[in-house]
């Protein structure tokens, strides 16, 4: 076992933590944790932060290109995206539970994937890469908070709240589920647009259909399809959450399942 | 917001009857055709398009053209008639950036040409030898002849044959010179050379006919590509009287532990000649006879593997997506941002704040 690996596992513990609390949370009626999540799901990011630091450090490389790396860095993104907003919008509180289960799972995935490190191509020393990554970060995290709200509305969990800090309206948590989802669109979009650009000048092509771009182009359309079925039809708080968490499976399938059809986030693109 | 409450709004934005009011009853046969409802239909069709393409089948690329076509009506007609892009101008904005990317990729799929060929360094380009992947429908003509001049060839690797960059000097017919490598193509008159991983060592060979005279130069043989079948460096050759050749290069062993460059002094400069089971050992300039001529060895170069794309519509499908991206962040800043007005307007008693 390397040493940064080591990091990994306070982080596991405070992702726990924050899951047990916020669950603790819900059902209390008095006393207010939510200090306590914020923090631990923070601290959780910190500790894979010194992780992804300590192997870009032994090795010279980002984590960019192995099913760990893409692991351990989503682990990274979407614990700060979520823990931010956490700390600054209270309505996200509510899908803590999810959210901080999400965590743990994406832990014991990379926990049994194999650390292994390989070179990245030359093709990936572009600053399009990071653009390309850190636009798709802020997707699947935008994507997690939309979801930790839709879970919401569509499961019979609110029946266990007593605590009044989170009767919250489900047009209020419906609202906030669409802006959520909105925002991933727009960073969807731009993850997108910036792949294209690097795939032309790394491989002579900006689109070629592999596996991870026919999916990602596919939840792209999934997205613009639920955003214009909701200005359509007149769906329930209850659907318009389906179709919230039908994007979120399609986005996390495609971000972690198609890797395991290609040995590279994108077969054959070295 | 819905559909129906936008048409509302945009009615009340425009009272008595004015030229907008006008316009929109002129284009109200528009309405079906931009329905969302179409969107939709466009937008599960281009999904099932690009599942099929993704099977390498060209019935995909066609239901891909067929859905961008549909999206393409639609969206006109919307722009045309919808009421909701009028009182959202970001909007407008992003769906005109969406119909202007359709029509690049539109140009784009008319005007792509994709071809391949293989240069030896001091060779100048030669668009004869470029062999075509893909034609564009409409008229494109290649970069003229001795557009460039092929350099020096140099891949780095790391252990365990790890292939790192390539770089590909060139030297442009203006005597610029210009480095290709992965990640930035050499870019001649829009049309765009890539390096390729296909690379490897070539002979050149020099012919004189037995009747004298001034040597045709034949240029250079490619043998098979290095590292990747680095065992297997020999060729068979027919020389113009008919003779049957074989022509074997002896490269230098390849560090396991190191990190090395290939270049063309990697090769020991040394071809070794089998003609009927009989191996000659040639070095370079020295000459072989034949029955019908003879031929010289020159040396030993590089040869490296070169891909050409060229898509006019490139920038502005760029130019496109950008608008796109940009309109959608100031529509949704404007939607979700913005502060609730605390102000409403109730009908019998004026203006109430809240």
């Amino acid at each position: 076992m390397n040493d940064y690996t080591l990091f990994l596992y306070p982080a596991a513990v405070a992702y726990h933590l924050a899951a047990v609390l916020s669950i603790q949370e819900l059902i209390d009626r008095c006393n207010d944790y939510s200090r306590w999540i914020g923090g631990t799901i923070l601290t959780g990011t910190l500790f894979v932060t010194l992780a992804i630091a300590g192997r870009w450090l032994t090795y010279g490389q980002g984590p960019f290109l192995t099913m760990y790396e893409v692991l351990i860095s989503s682990l990274f993104s979407l614990s700060l995206i979520y823990g931010l907003a956490y700390a600054f919008v209270p309505i996200t509180r509510i899908g803590a539970p999810f959210a901080a289960g999400t965590m743990l799972l994406l832990f014991f995935w990379a926990a049994e994937t194999d650390p292994g490190i390989r070179l990245l191509p030359p093709t990936y020393e572009t600053p399009w890469l990071w653009v390309h990554v850190i636009f798709g970060k802020l997707f699947l995290g935008c994507c997690l908070v939309a979801t930790s709200l839709g879970v919401w509305l569509i499961t019979p969990l609110k029946r266990f709240v007593r605590s009044v800090r989170y009767m919250w309206v489900p047009q209020q948590i419906e609202r906030q589920v669409w802006i959520w989802l909105s925002i991933a669109f727009l960073f969807h979009s731009a993850m997108l647009i910036a792949g294209a650009v690097w795939a032309q000048d790394a491989w002579g092509r900006y689109w070629d259909w592999d596996p991870l771009e026919t999916w990602a182009f596919i939840t792209w359309l999934c997205m613009a399809i639920a955003l214009h079925l909701r200005s359509v039809y007149h769906l329930g708080p209850r659907s318009l959450s389906l179709l919230a968490m039908g994007v979120f499976v399609l986005a996390f399938l495609t971000f972690f399942g198609v890797p395991f059809i290609s040995i590279n986030p994108h077969q054959g693109a070295v | 917001m819905s559909e129906s409450t936008m048409i509302t709004r945009a009615s009340r934005l425009k009272p008595g009857g004015s030229g907008g009011q006008r316009g929109e009853g002129r284009l109200k046969w528009l309405r079906p055709v931009a329905s969302l409802r179409i969107t939709s239909l466009g937008l599960l069709l281009l999904g099932a398009g690009g599942v099929v393409a993704s099977r390498q089948s060209d019935a995909g690329q066609w239901l891909i053209i067929v859905s961008l076509l549909l999206l393409a009506i639609n969206l006109s007609a919307a722009l045309l008639s919808s009421p909701l892009f009028r009182v959202r101008p970001a909007l407008f904005g992003m769906h005109v950036g969406l119909l202007l990317l359709a029509l690049a990729l539109a140009y784009g799929q008319l005007s792509r040409f994709r071809g391949h060929f293989e240069i030896t360094e001091g060779q100048e380009f030669d668009p004869r030898q470029v062999i075509v992947d893909r034609q564009a429908a409409l008229p494109t003509a290649l970069p003229l002849e001795a557009a460039f001049a092929q350099g020096a060839i140099k891949i780095d690797y790391a252990p365990g044959m790890m292939r790192r960059q390539t770089r590909s000097r060139v030297v442009l017919a203006n005597n610029r010179e210009w480095t290709a490598s992965e990640g930035q193509p050499l870019i001649i008159d829009d049309y765009r050379f890539y390096v390729t991983h296909n690379k490897g060592f070539s002979a050149l060979i020099s012919w004189w006919p037995v009747q004298g005279g001034s040597p045709t130069h034949l240029g250079s043989l490619h043998f098979p590509s290095y590292p990747r079948l680095a065992p297997m460096q020999t060729l068979s050759w027919m020389a113009p009287d008919g003779t049957a050749l074989t022509f074997e290069i002896r490269p230098t062993n390849i560090p396991q532990d190191d990190d090395w460059t290939l270049s063309g002094t990697m090769a020991e400069a040394l071809l070794l000649v089998t003609l009927n089971g009989l191996t000659t050992r040639l070095q370079p300039g020295e000459a072989m006879r034949l029955p019908g001529g003879m031929f010289r060895f020159e040396g030993v170069k590089m040869w490296i593997g070169y891909r050409i794309f060229y898509d006019p519509s490139l920038y502005w499908c760029f130019a496109s997506a950008l608008i796109v991206i940009c309109c959608l962040a100031v529509h949704l800043a404007g939607r979700y941002l913005r502060k609730p007005k605390t102000n409403i307007t109730l009908a019998d008693t004026g203006k109430v704040t809240i």
